[in-house]
């Protein structure tokens, strides 16, 4: 994705911002050392607003990074004239004097000034982005040990939306709407941030908070996990996929599409037995039959609660329309199509991204990998010392011990998956 | 062999007529009460303020270098992409453990080392108000800090980060020992620091030397006192929410267990009213040494005294009032998000108060450029940096894009490193030849200084650039996908800082050098050697065991300095009217006729040492925690029962050799 | 200054803290407990052991003394009165009847021969610890005060609040507040009649604490004997279907109410208004029939009743297969709980957890919440 960038961040945000205009005249140089927002391509970069509330931070964050700077510099200049000027030269012993009240007053008060009319949009900034009534589009968001699970429930915003639909990896939500996030979390405290479009929020078990979002350009974007979350914290990480509302559309119809059964003889159909047999314990997925003892067809339900500790697996029903996988730590895409996906212009992102996963662009890799022995790549209270708090129950996904030509088949059923 | 009557108990007269006795060595055997002035039994039973807090700076120093190990490998780790120095659970042992051992053992434990060795010198008492307590709290810390850190060889270290965020500290979550060490071994050290602070209150509040008004105390004596005010309020608090955690992993109790009704947040909020004024903690006894050492160096009195003792309080009171501020991302709703930014932001004007205050106490004077005088301002730099990234979240919005990452490092470094540990070193080089009788070499101090300076901006000047980039802390890696390009790319600045890590290592290096280069030198150090002006120079270096020969009477603050220069009301004008030898000189001649210290003894050492059996029983074994038990009890009914000055009998030869006619005359005010 | 037996403990000693050393640096992290225990405890054993032969000199604290060579036996004080041995006999007796009979006297025959040894042990030796006599009680009060009050104050503690709790156990539960509140009369009146009169005797005082004391002790017993009365189990609300589907006052609501103060935060608010029952989400627009609630994840429900009957919020969380297969079918449960009885105006938290998808249940079940009585009106539950 490319994005309009010049060389001086600070005249960008003069754009953004002509109130501040004033400020900023007189300290573009400082702000251009106190701001550090103009690295190219960083994905988490927290002054490079992508939408209306971030925007609002970036509002307030940069004349108090300014005022800051300004202080600061007025401060170390005292300083600095001091050292040099007071040096013992052999002068007289000075004056023994133990200040000026006067003095101490007026700099006590000045910065009481400076403060107050910083707080007062401080607060005003506060409420605006604690608003819930103004938004068009109501996402639930579950965290746990180390992924995010992201459900729609049935409601009349986001387009209209008939059914729930069960995603994770990667959020996806319209362009230019007000999106409310309601976020939870199953097991300890996590921290959902998307930099580019909003502060963070911590999912807190048994309570119910609120996030808004909103991008104005289709487009990913990155945010990390930020509440310390226990062995595999740097893995659980997430993104925020950004597409116009009729790729939306699309995305929605897609995702509530029904499951469509790999053809008989295929490598597939041998993969979704191999499917069933070792990851259907956990992994749902919608509408997978299929056939018991006495010859019924009967639905494979997934039972993550009585295998995982936070009683939850991600839906994998429509794995390959999202290009990451366990807890958004690797690609399923590989590094050049990863590449021509996240540097896609605006007008054209939309379109490619809903191509999902295509098996000449399969990250084979790292897939492999982790299905091989998913806590050797990602560490996971593995071993049964670990285990032997939580009654033999796994976090996250265990060592299935899958042979190499079982492997072969769940891709080729994964594959179709989307 | 001579045989030696024991003078208050008349000797039976035995069957033969010969009158004999026997001597408490033999009597006793090694039990004996301990009343050696010398040797390795005159440190480990010592109740001596000065010896305590010499042996709270040593073993302080000592976690530092702890602590400092664990950074360099977080350093290490974090240098280069996808680092492999450790593991997933080591790094989050290790990133745990650096924070815990440099709160709470090194920054707590060295400023109380600093306040026992000075605040009775600098108000001119002969020991504290509890002598043995004293000692017991030193060995809890002791005993504390190594329990804590035994975890390491007994199935790993605390996991759950400092601030131990239920659920994720729960046993479910955290399956080895390590938090039950964590949590245990920091009630420990709550002890030491609890009564330290209730023994330094009692102590700046009764034994002053007379004239000594409040708002003529040193200004080191005063943020000592705001400290052991914030103290006393602020243990209970982590008290309790160790307890309630300790009930929960160890007993199965549910304080933060969502599924029983709880809210895991009400630990959060524990830890934070604790964790908040914990910072204050941290950072104001090294503002009070920065405000003992910019006035010597610049010869004139700290600017606004009463200001910087009023900021002080104000920033130990307000310091209650914002622990949310570390909570803006929890989802305590708009009305408490707002009223903790405003109060946060309250915070930072007596906080300016003070920087403003040190500058102008350095304008207008004769700046001497010592290493002490070069730490204390580096301190005022360095802090200021900190002081202003702090305003920046406490604008809550703006917090929450930084809060939890590496920015919120930054800050935190710039406040503790730039603000306590800076300030503590400037500590050692102005209070070394007072401590030593020997000054610190000035030219290793300067590299010293400037290694340091130049390593800790490395390491965390960066960490802003990092931390507003995106990247979190706690973060076992981090990866080339997001690292970004260009010049503000993680990968550079990351380098960059760890690379900085281990120049300030050597910064710290240089230090200890200089303690070995100073310890083999022979040459004394003047006995004023930086033309001081509170009474802790006003006696020998170092000072003996009963720091005054006779108590002064104090007349001004800064007594001393009045006591060598006479000021001229109308012109100002100083002339020298004495030196400092002939101000001792004085004293001495007008020595106490009979002088009574507490005597040493064994039970702080046994009772601290009963505390880490219970905890080990906690863990491991309930019959350990009995044994612990019967120790406690033991050795409170022992020490309950000890009188606080030594029996004449103990004595060998008996009677006090100290003094005349070893009958007590002069007696401190309380001991316990 | 090391006598020959105290090098030996010494030696000892050093021996065991060397092993737990080597044990610990060759099964770094991985040491069993126990046999960490049993090291430390021989080394905080022999510790001790060294101590004591410090102590008393190898028991033989004349010969270090010269003088002592001038204090013939038959110059010496004979020795004092001992209470030891009548003790020791005692402990002796408490073994032999501990051993045909139960263990615990057994048990507390040793721990009494044990305390005996270590008394008459000190005793012995403070007597010939100098010349003189007076001297010598000093010492041995110096080296075991510390000692005997911290174990009697707990043993004599524990007898006593043993004993007051077996009273009570005994008494039935509406007298147990009388006896309390009498016997606590009691001591306070006897306190204060002792502070308003002076001159009472200090042997009068103690005369009467120790008959209250043996009083306590000796009825304690007799009730401790005698068995406690019964207790009674209360029902609980979790899963009784019989509770949770009427309005009807049961024991538990009378005992454990779950009326809620204040909760700032919830997933959901059951109102129930006019008979109808409506429910509201955190950022969800609008009164609500319908709510999601996260899989697995702990859900807080918080009812509010405006209605005048006292009615209860049922928690229906759907009927599954478990894992018992009765002829080749597995069995079904259904799975129910709810809310205390709420009076008008009050509000109750309700803990849910759903652990599987509204996706598995059977057909034509569905998660609901409802009051009972209150058909017409159902908040249904959808779990994703």
């Amino acid at each position: 994705m490319k994005r309009s960038k010049s060389n001086v961040p600070s005249l960008q945000l003069v754009q953004h911002s002509p109130r501040h205009r004033g400020w900023l005249f007189g300290a573009v140089g400082l702000a251009a050392a106190a701001l550090s927002g103009c690295a190219k391509n960083a994905p988490q970069d927290t002054f490079d607003p992508a939408g209306s509330n971030a925007q609002k931070i970036q509002d307030l964050q940069v004349p108090v990074f300014v005022i800051a700077g300004v202080i600061g510099v007025i401060v170390l200049a005292a300083i600095g004239f001091v050292v040099i000027r007071y040096r013992d030269r052999g002068q007289e012993m000075p004056e023994q004097s133990h200040g000026k009240p006067s003095l101490e007053i007026a700099l006590t008060i000045l910065p009481a000034l400076i403060l107050a009319g910083v707080g007062t949009f401080t607060v005003k900034t506060i409420f605006e982005l604690a608003k819930t009534d103004d938004t068009q589009c109501i996402i639930n968001v579950t965290g746990q040990q180390w992924w995010w699970e992201y459900d729609y429930p049935a409601q009349d915003g986001c387009g209209g939306i008939k059914a729930p639909i069960v995603t994770s990896g990667q959020l996806v939500i319209p362009t230019g709407q007000n999106v409310l996030l309601r976020i939870t979390s199953r097991d300890v405290i996590h921290s959902y941030w998307i930099p580019r479009l909003n502060g963070k929020r911590d999912a807190v078990p048994g309570r119910v908070q609120t996030l808004r979002l909103e991008a104005d350009q289709p487009g990913i974007y990155a945010g990390q996990c930020t509440e310390f979350c226990g062995l595999s914290h740097a893995n659980m990480k997430m993104e925020a996929v950004a597409l116009y509302a009729s790729d939306f559309e699309t995305w929605k119809a897609n995702q509530l599409e029904g499951y469509t059964a790999p053809v008989d003889g295929s490598a597939a159909k041998q993969g979704e037995a191999v499917f069933t047999a070792n990851c259907s314990y956990c992994h749902q997925v919608n509408d997978l039959t299929t056939t018991n003892a006495a010859g019924e067809k009967v639905p494979v339900l997934a039972n993550p609660d009585q295998y995982i500790v936070s009683g939850a697996a991600p839906n994998l029903s429509n794995l390959m329309t999202r290009n990451t996988f366990a807890g958004a730590t690797w690609d399923l895409l590989t590094p050049a199509c990863r590449d021509k996906v996240w540097k896609a212009v605006p007008e054209a992102f939309g379109a490619l991204y809903l191509q999902g996963v295509t098996p000449e662009c399969l990250n084979q890799v790292d897939l492999r990998e982790w299905l091989r022995n998913a806590p050797a790549k990602k560490p996971m209270y593995s071993s049964d010392a670990q285990k032997a708090n939580s009654g033999g129950k796994v976090r996250g996904m265990p060592n299935l011990g899958l042979k190499e030509d079982q492997i072969d088949l769940i891709i080729a059923y994964l594959l179709e998956r989307n | 062999m001579t045989i030696i009557e024991r003078p208050s108990l008349t000797p039976v007269v035995a069957g033969s007529g010969v009158s004999v006795g026997v001597k408490p060595s033999q009597a006793y055997g090694s039990l004996r009460r301990p009343v050696s002035s010398t040797g390795w039994r005159s440190w480990v039973f010592t109740v001596d303020h000065k010896k305590l807090g010499i042996m709270y700076g040593a073993v302080a120093m000592f976690f530092f270098l702890v602590g400092g190990v664990e950074a360099l490998l977080i350093r290490a780790q974090l240098a280069g992409p996808n680092g492999t120095v450790l593991s997933a659970g080591l790094y989050n042992e290790m990133f745990t453990m650096h924070a815990t051992t440099m709160v709470f053992l090194f920054v707590m434990p060295m400023a109380a080392g600093f306040a026992n060795y000075l605040v009775p010198l600098q108000i001119g008492a002969r020991d504290v108000a509890f002598p043995r307590m004293n000692a017991f709290g030193f060995w809890c810390f002791l005993f504390g800090g190594i329990f804590l850190n035994t975890s390491w060889v007994l199935g790993g270290a605390a996991d759950g980060g400092w601030f131990m965020y239920q659920p994720n500290a729960n046993a479910l979550f955290s399956p080895s020992h390590g938090i039950d060490f964590w949590g245990l071994g920091l009630q420990i050290t709550g002890i030491a620091s609890l009564t330290g602070a209730l023994n330094l209150i009692v102590t700046i509040l009764n034994m002053r030397a007379p004239g000594m008004k409040l708002m003529k105390m040193p200004i080191f004596t005063w943020m000592i006192l705001v400290v052991q005010f914030l103290l006393v309020f602020a243990i209970p608090v982590i008290t309790v929410a160790l307890f309630l955690l300790m009930f929960q992993r160890a007993f199965g109790a549910t304080f933060f267990d969502v599924g029983a009704g709880a809210d895991p947040l009400l630990w959060q909020h524990l830890f934070w009213i604790f964790g908040h004024p914990e910072v204050y903690i941290l950072v104001l006894p090294s503002f009070g040494i920065v405000s003992e050492v910019l006035p010597v160096f610049s010869r004139k009195p700290l600017f606004g005294y009463r200001f910087v003792v009023f900021s002080g309080a104000a920033i130990g009171f307000t310091g209650w009032g914002v622990w949310a501020h570390h909570m803006f991302a929890s989802g305590l709703g708009p009305v408490s998000v707002a009223v903790f930014s405003m109060s946060t932001m309250l915070i930072a004007i007596p906080t300016g108060v003070k920087i403003v205050n040190w500058t102008l106490t350095l304008w207008g004077g004769k700046l001497w450029f010592t290493t002490a005088m070069m730490f204390a301002i580096g301190l005022i730099v360095e802090f200021t940096i900190g002081g202003l990234s702090g305003v920046t979240h406490a604008v809550a919005p703006s917090d929450t894009q930084q809060t939890d990452t590496y920015y919120i490092v930054a800050h935190f470094h710039y406040v503790i490193f730039g603000g306590a540990v800076l300030g503590i070193f400037s500590g050692f080089y102005y209070w070394w030849p007072k401590i030593f009788g020997k000054r610190l070499s000035e030219k290793i101090g300067k590299w010293n200084f400037w290694v340091t300076i130049i390593g800790m901006n490395l390491t965390f000047g960066p960490m802003h650039i990092i931390g507003l980039q995106g990247q979190p802390r706690r973060m076992m890696n981090w990866t080339e996908a997001r690292a970004g390009e260009g010049f503000f790319n993680l990968g550079f600045w990351n380098r960059v800082s760890s690379s900085g890590a281990f120049i300030l290592a050597c910064g710290v290096g240089l230090f200890l050098i200089n303690v070995i280069v100073t310890t083999r030198k022979a040459e004394k150090a003047p006995l004023d050697p930086w033309d001081a002006r509170s009474l802790e120079w006003m006696t020998s270096s170092p000072p003996k065991e009963h720091n005054f020969d006779s108590i002064p009477v104090v007349h001004s603050l800064d007594e001393f300095f009045h006591r060598k220069y006479e000021e001229n009301h109308e012109t100002g004008e100083l002339t020298k009217v004495a030196t400092a030898e002939e101000v001792l000189a004085d004293l001495e001649a007008h020595a106490d006729a009979h002088i009574h210290m507490p005597s040493p003894s064994y039970w702080p050492i046994v009772l601290a040492l009963a505390l880490p059996i219970m905890g080990y029983g906690i863990i491991f074994s309930r019959i350990l925690i009995v044994v612990g038990g019967l120790l406690v009890l033991l050795s409170m009914f022992a020490w309950t029962l000890e009188p606080s000055v030594a029996d004449d009998t103990d004595y060998d030869p008996p009677g006090d050799p100290r003094a005349d006619d070893g009958g007590p005359t002069k007696e401190l005010a309380t001991h316990v | 200054m090391f006598t020959t037996g105290s090098k030996l403990f010494l030696g000892a000693t050093s021996l065991a803290v060397a092993a737990l050393v080597v044990m610990g640096v060759t099964n770094a992290g991985d040491i069993g407990w126990t046999a960490t225990v049993g090291l430390i405890g021989a080394v905080v054993a022999l510790a001790f052991l060294t101590g004591i032969n410090f102590f008393v000199r190898d028991g033989n604290v004349s010969s270090a003394d010269p003088a002592n060579v001038f204090d013939a036996a038959a110059a010496q004080r004979p020795p004092g009165r001992s209470i030891w041995p009548l003790i020791g006999a005692v402990g002796l007796g408490l073994i032999v009847v501990g051993a045909i009979s139960t263990p615990v006297v057994f048990k507390a025959g040793v721990v009494v021969i044990l305390a005996v040894m270590l008394e008459w042990l000190v005793h012995a030796w403070s007597e010939g610890a100098s010349s003189d006599a007076a001297y010598n009680q000093s010492v041995r009060q110096r080296l075991m005060h510390p000692l005997e009050f911290p174990v009697l104050a707990a043993v004599g503690l524990t007898v006593m609040i043993y004993s007051f709790s077996r009273i009570m156990l005994f008494v039935s539960k509406a007298g147990s507040p009388v006896v309390f509140g009498v016997l606590a009369a009691v001591i306070l009146l006897g306190g204060v009649l002792y502070a308003y009169s002076p001159g009472v005797k200090k042997s009068i005082a103690a005369g009467v604490c120790v008959i209250a004391g043996l009083g306590l002790v000796s009825t304690g017993a007799v009730m401790a004997i005698d068995g406690q009365r019964a207790t009674e189990p209360h029902e609980i609300i979790a899963n009784d279907s019989s509770i949770c589907t009427s309005n009807e006052p049961t024991e538990a609501d009378a005992r454990a109410s779950q009326e809620l103060a204040a909760k700032s935060n919830s997933a959901a608010i059951i109102t129930l208004h006019g008979g109808k029952l409506s429910a509201h989400q955190i950022a969800v627009p609008g009164e609500l029939s319908t709510i999601t609630l996260p899989r697995s994840g702990v859900s807080n429900i918080v009812f509010v009743n405006d209605d005048s009957a006292k009615v209860r919020l049922t928690a229906h969380m759907g009927t599954f297969d478990t894992a018992t297969i009765v002829n080749g079918k597995p069995t079904t449960a259904t799975s129910i709980t709810c809310t205390t009885l709420v009076r008008q105006g009050g509000r109750q938290l309700l803990t849910l957890i759903y652990p599987k998808s509204s996706r598995a249940l059977k057909s034509g079940d569905a998660y609901t919440l409802a009051v009972p009585g209150v058909e017409s009106s159902v908040i249904t539950v959808v779990v994703p």
